[in-house]
């Protein structure tokens, strides 16, 4: 095996982006729920969310660089579940801007949408609910 | 979640708030005419190099009640190296001060919030969509027969400005506003929704403000009795309270009005147990577990812990 050869650039970032993060395991504690496990995030809502971002010229030119149509973008959200679709909301909502896409805010969710899309296209592997093509 | 952080920092450096200063018109409030929407009371505070996000804020929290300065606010929300405020660490500071954060976009929100009497915050792009400069300032008026709006915008009183600048501003930065609201203040955005006014009540109570979100769960529960999210708050804040009965009056009202909330009946199960009614808990946990879902470990968690509560009870009883 030629190690590092292949590595996608991207990866590499990413790789040492989170490489400086603590990812905790949520420990399963018997303990009260947080308000949060009750809230609902409408699916469809999410959805039409993330199609307003793809909708925009930089996340347009992002994913052309990198050999995405915008409809071919749109087809794959439209192919996530509910729940997958709930975890990248879970994601989303790491920020607390709650609709639109703000201009800083918005520049980590470029980010997300790019991460995503090459993690669906199986560049990298950051978001372990979405299915690899092969 | 934890990991996306680093991705945030580098979307920090993005702002680059320049927050250009100007000459000072004062506009008093009774100079404001009849065909504006007009909020009274938005005081302006000068802003010091750069310091547009915390002179913004300061307006915001100060019209929601608070005695409070820009440099209160320079720790929560300025960057010194980024030369400015994030959109999140705004919303993040106001809810540390027991103040709900409500996000609006678009100009007809605007419009109907400052109808409504609430003053908006807003992100305005002071350069061009290629080359921003971004700076925040308060909204206090708007009249867009005469074509002005009236805004705190970082002078130390409010300025007049042309609605048809303000507008292509604001577009530029993605028309984002946000309300600031004391909870106890009994009052709702023109706009609410019942799911996004618990979530941004919910967000003050992850900032560990119980009594401000008590409050506003309490607010929410007014409009909407049932709402599974206000119950599920409103008992999670009386908890973080000391308030365990009450918190089990809630939950046990939840349950019965949600009796497919796993997360309800988890909880009930928890201040059951708490409250020495182990069989009553373990009824719930029962519950909670045949339901299952995204919660299922924890679920088993709680029946298991229940369940030892009860073998210790047993055979604390059969000695």
């Amino acid at each position: 095996m030629r190690s590092g050869t292949c590595t996608k650039p991207l990866s590499v970032l990413m790789l040492i982006v989170f490489s400086f993060t603590v990812v905790f395991a949520p420990a399963v504690h018997a303990s009260m729920l947080p308000t949060g496990t009750v809230l609902e995030n409408d699916a469809d809502e999410i959805r039409s969310r993330i199609h307003d971002m793809l909708g925009a010229e930089e996340v347009q030119s992002a994913l052309g660089k990198r050999g995405i149509s915008e409809f071919e973008a749109r087809a794959r959200v439209d192919a996530l579940t509910e729940s997958q679709l709930r975890a990248l909301a879970g994601h989303m909502d790491s920020q607390p801007s709650g609709e639109g896409v703000g201009t800083v805010v918005g520049a980590f969710v470029f980010i997300f949408i790019v991460l995503l899309i090459t993690d669906i296209v199986g560049l990298t592997d950051v978001f372990p609910f979405v299915v690899k093509q092969r | 979640m934890r990991r996306f952080f680093p991705v945030l920092a580098a979307a920090f450096l993005i702002v680059s708030a320049g927050c250009a200063g100007r000459a000072c018109y004062r506009v008093p409030d009774e100079a404001v005419g009849p065909d504006a929407v007009h909020v009274p009371g938005v005081v302006a505070f000068g802003q010091e190099d750069g310091r547009c996000g915390p002179a913004a804020l300061a307006s915001m929290l100060t019209w929601s009640g608070l005695d409070i300065r820009p440099s209160d606010l320079e720790a929560m929300t300025w960057d010194p190296d980024a030369g400015g405020s994030l959109q999140a660490s705004l919303v993040a500071a106001a809810r540390r001060h027991g103040r709900i954060a409500y996000e609006i976009h678009g100009i007809k929100r605007l419009e109907e919030e400052l109808a409504a009497g609430f003053p908006v915050l807003v992100l305005l792009n002071q350069g061009l969509s290629w080359w921003p400069a971004y700076h925040y300032a308060v909204v206090a008026s708007l009249d867009t027969k005469n074509g002005f709006v009236v805004l705190a915008s970082g002078e130390p009183c409010l300025e007049q400005f042309p609605f048809s600048l303000f507008r292509r501003m604001w577009d530029r930065a993605d028309n984002w506003g946000l309300l600031v609201i004391d909870p106890a203040s009994g009052r709702l955005p023109a706009s609410v929704s019942p799911d996004r006014w618990v979530e941004a009540v919910y967000g003050m109570e992850r900032a560990q403000q119980h009594e401000a979100a008590r409050a506003g769960y309490a607010e929410a529960l007014k409009r909407w009795p049932e709402h599974p999210g206000a119950l599920m708050g409103k008992a999670n804040t009386l908890y973080a309270l000391g308030k365990v009965c009450a918190a089990a009056d809630t939950l046990a009202f939840a349950a019965s009005v949600h009796p497919e909330s796993a997360p309800i009946l988890n909880n009930l199960a928890h201040v059951r147990l708490l409250m020495g009614n182990p069989s009553a808990a373990l009824e719930a946990a029962d519950r909670a577990v045949a339901i299952g879902g995204a919660h299922a470990d924890a679920y088993r968690e709680t029946r298991k812990k229940i369940r030892a509560a009860l073998m210790e009870k047993e055979s604390g009883g059969a000695d």
